[in-house]
C-alpha cells in the first residue's frame, strides 16, 4: 500500500481549505474572544489569589488556549460528515477507488488538524500573549509536547471516524457528535482543568480517552512532567489501540449494511 | 477477446427497511416494537458481457438498476448469487477490482467541488498509482478527447453541468479502466450536452474498446448507443436482447397541451391515441412514424389557443408493457 496516496488526499483537503481562509480566521478570531471572557472569568475566580491547584491565572489561561485549539481542531464536525456521507451514498463514490476509506477519511481529519491548528493557534497564542503575558516554557520539552499533541490527535481521529461510522445504523448522528464534543468539553478539561474536580471524579475522568485529547497536553504545555508525559503517552496508545479495534469492528460489519438511496 | 468481462449469476438483494405507521403514535411504536419490511430490489438476475461490449441497462425508476451496478463493484453485498467482474470476486476484492474500474455516478460528483479539475485529476493519478510520465500522457490524450483544455483551470463548480460530466469522464479514465458504469451520465443536461456526451461514450467504446454499462432512464441515450439492451422492472430481468427488437416501441411521443379555456370536443386525427383529457389539457399519443408531430401540432393550434406544449417519450414502464403485451 502506498502511503504517497493518503498524503495527496491530504493535500488537496489544505488547498480546498485554503479556498475558505477567511473562515478560519474568522473561526480563530473566535476562539480569541472566547479566551478573552475567560480571561475575565477567572480573574474573578481567582480574586487575588495566586494560584488554584497549581496554576497560576497565566499557566490557565495558557491552558485554555492550548485546549481550545486543539478542540476546534480536533474536526469532530467528521461526525457528521461521515454520517452525512454513509446516508447520503456518497460513500459509494469513495469506495469505487483503490483506497481504504478509513485511511482517506484519517487523512482528511490530518489535513483539517494541522490548518486549523496553524491558523487558530496563532491567533489563540497571540491573544494569550497579550493578555497574560508569557509563562516560562523550556524548548527542550517541545518534542514531547508535540508527540503528545500529535497522539491527542491521532486518537480523536480513531473516535471521529468510529462515531462517524455509527451512521450504517442509526438515522442521524449529530447528537452522536453533540454527545461527543460535550464529553471533550467537560471530562476532556477543555472548559476547566480537570484538578479542579473532586478528587473520585478525577479518578474516573482521568482513565477516560477524552482527558488524553485536550487536558494531557495542555497541562503538559504549562506544566512539564516527565511522568505526566509518559503515563500520557501509555494512556493515548492503550486508547488509540481499542479504537483501532472497535474501528475496524464497527467498519467490517457496517461496510455489509451500505444502503443507498435510489437503487 | 470473446470471454465475458462480467458475469452475474442469479444474482439477488434484498433490504431490510422499517416500516412506520403514519403520525406520532406510529413514530412512538415504531421506536419501541420496529417492525421491518424485506423489500426483493433484485431478483434472480443473471447476464454476461464481453470485452468491448457497450450494453444499455434500462427500466423505471427502482428497478435495481442502480443496485446491480453498486454489486458489480464491490459496494452492496448480494443477498444471493455470484458475480464476477474482470476475474475477480467484487466483494472480497474490491480494491483490487477498483484499479481496473471507472464509476461514474451522474447523481454524485468526485471532482472536488471548489478547486479546479486538474487538482483532482493530479490527486486521482496517485490514488491509482500511475507513473508520472504516462500520466500525463494520458491526461493530454483525455485532455483531447474530452476538450476540456479551456476550463482545467477553473474551479468545478463555476463549470456548467455539460463541463463537469466531461471533466468527470476524464477523472474516471486517467487509469484507463477496462469497464466503464455509467449511472446515469446525462441526467438533468440539455440535448446539446447530452449530445456530445453520448459522441464521447461512442468514441471511448470504438478506440479503447472500454466494455461500458450503461444506465439511463432517457431511452434516446440507449437507442443511439447500445447495440444490445438489458431491461429490468420490479428487480427482474424482463430483456436481454437487440436494441433493433424493441425499437419498435420508441415510436411513439407524447404531446402535451395546455389551453387557454375549457376544451370540449377535440379533433380525430388519425395515428394518434388520446390518453387523458381535462377540460385544460390534453396528452395524445403520436406515431411518430406515421404522422409527423408537427402536423398533429398544427391541427390542435389551428382550432385551439395553445398556451403550452410539451413533448416527451412515453414513460419506460408502458413502452415495457407495450412491448409484453405484444
Amino acid at each position: 500500500m502506498s502511503l504517497a496516496k493518503y498524503y495527496e488526499v491530504a493535500k488537496i483537503h489544505i488547498l480546498e481549505k485554503i479556498s475558505y481562509s477567511w473562515n478560519q480566521v474568522f473561526y480563530g478570531l473566535i476562539i480569541g474572544i472566547v479566551l478573552f471572557v475567560f480571561v475575565h472569568i477567572w480573574q474573578a475566580i481567582y480574586a487575588g489569589k495566586l494560584t488554584i491547584e497549581g496554576f497560576s491565572i497565566a499557566q490557565m489561561i495558557w491552558y485554555l488556549a492550548l485546549a481550545e485549539v486543539i478542540v476546534f481542531s480536533a474536526g469532530g464536525q467528521g461526525i457528521e460528515r461521515i454520517g452525512e456521507d454513509v446516508k447520503s451514498g456518497i460513500i459509494a463514490s469513495s469506495l469505487t477507488k483503490p483506497i481504504n476509506f478509513v485511511g482517506k477519511e484519517f487523512a482528511v481529519l490530518l489535513a483539517n488538524f494541522i490548518y486549523t491548528f496553524l491558523i487558530s493557534g496563532f491567533i489563540a497564542f497571540a491573544v494569550a500573549y497579550f493578555l497574560v503575558g508569557p509563562i516560562p516554557f523550556h524548548f527542550a520539552n517541545l518534542p514531547m509536547l508535540l508527540v503528545m499533541i500529535a497522539g491527542a490527535a491521532v486518537l480523536n481521529f480513531t473516535l471521529v471516524i468510529f462515531f462517524g461510522l455509527f451512521a450504517f445504523w442509526f438515522e442521524d448522528v449529530s447528537s452522536i457528535y453533540f454527545i461527543y464534543q460535550k464529553l471533550i468539553f467537560i471530562m476532556g478539561g477543555m472548559l476547566v482543568p480537570i484538578d479542579v474536580y473532586p478528587i473520585w471524579v478525577q479518578g474516573i475522568v482521568k482513565y477516560l480517552p477524552f482527558s488524553f485529547i485536550t487536558y494531557m497536553p495542555a497541562k503538559l504545555f504549562v506544566h512539564f512532567e516527565w511522568s505526566a508525559f509518559l503515563t500520557g503517552m501509555i494512556g493515548q496508545l492503550a486508547w488509540i489501540l481499542v479504537g483501532a479495534m472497535l474501528l475496524k469492528v464497527i467498519y467490517d460489519k457496517g461496510i455489509k449494511r451500505v444502503n443507498i438511496n435510489g437503487g | 477477446m470473446n470471454k465475458p468481462v462480467i458475469e452475474v449469476n442469479h444474482v439477488s438483494k434484498r433490504f431490510r427497511t422499517l416500516v412506520k405507521e403514519p403520525g406520532f403514535k406510529g413514530s412512538l411504536k415504531s421506536l419501541f416494537s420496529p417492525k421491518y419490511k424485506e423489500v426483493s430490489a433484485v431478483e434472480d438476475v443473471s447476464f454476461q458481457l464481453k470485452e468491448g461490449e457497450l450494453i444499455g441497462f434500462i427500466g423505471p425508476n427502482g428497478a435495481g438498476k442502480s443496485t446491480t451496478i453498486k454489486m458489480l463493484t464491490g459496494i452492496l453485498f448480494p443477498s444471493s448469487g455470484k458475480l464476477n467482474v474482470l476475474g475477480y470476486n467484487p466483494q472480497t476484492e474490491r480494491i483490487k477490482l477498483a484499479y481496473k474500474i471507472g464509476v461514474i455516478f451522474g447523481q454524485r460528483q468526485q471532482l472536488w467541488h471548489h478547486l479546479p479539475p486538474i487538482d483532482t485529476f493530479n490527486l486521482f493519478s496517485k490514488i491509482y498509482e500511475l507513473e508520472e510520465e504516462a500520466y500525463q500522457k494520458r491526461l493530454n490524450e483525455l485532455i483531447l478527447l474530452f476538450e476540456i483544455r479551456p476550463y482545467l483551470y477553473t474551479p468545478v463548480r463555476k463549470l456548467s453541468l455539460g463541463e463537469r460530466m466531461r471533466c468527470e469522464f476524464v477523472a474516471s479514465l486517467l487509469h484507463r479502466p477496462k469497464v466503464l458504469f455509467l449511472d446515469e451520465p446525462t441526467i438533468g443536461m440539455d440535448i446539446l450536452a447530452k449530445k456530445s456526451v453520448r459522441e464521447f461514450i461512442r468514441k471511448l467504446n470504438q478506440h479503447e474498446k472500454t466494455t461500458v454499462i450503461l444506465t439511463s432512464h432517457d431511452l434516446d441515450d440507449i437507442e443511439e448507443l447500445c447495440p444490445r439492451v438489458v431491461i429490468i422492472n420490479k428487480g427482474k430481468l424482463i430483456y436481454d436482447g437487440t436494441m433493433s427488437r424493441i425499437k419498435n416501441q420508441l415510436k411513439y411521443k407524447v404531446l402535451e397541451l395546455y389551453f387557454d379555456k375549457k376544451v370540449q370536443t377535440l379533433p380525430k386525427i388519425q395515428h394518434t391515441k388520446i390518453i387523458n383529457q381535462t377540460p385544460f389539457n390534453v396528452k395524445v399519443e403520436i406515431d411518430k412514424t406515421k404522422v409527423p408531430i408537427r402536423k398533429v401540432l398544427d391541427v390542435y393550434l389551428k382550432k385551439f389557443k395553445v398556451v403550452d406544449i410539451v413533448i416527451e417519450d412515453p414513460p419506460i414502464e408502458e413502452i415495457i408493457e407495450r412491448f409484453y403485451s405484444k
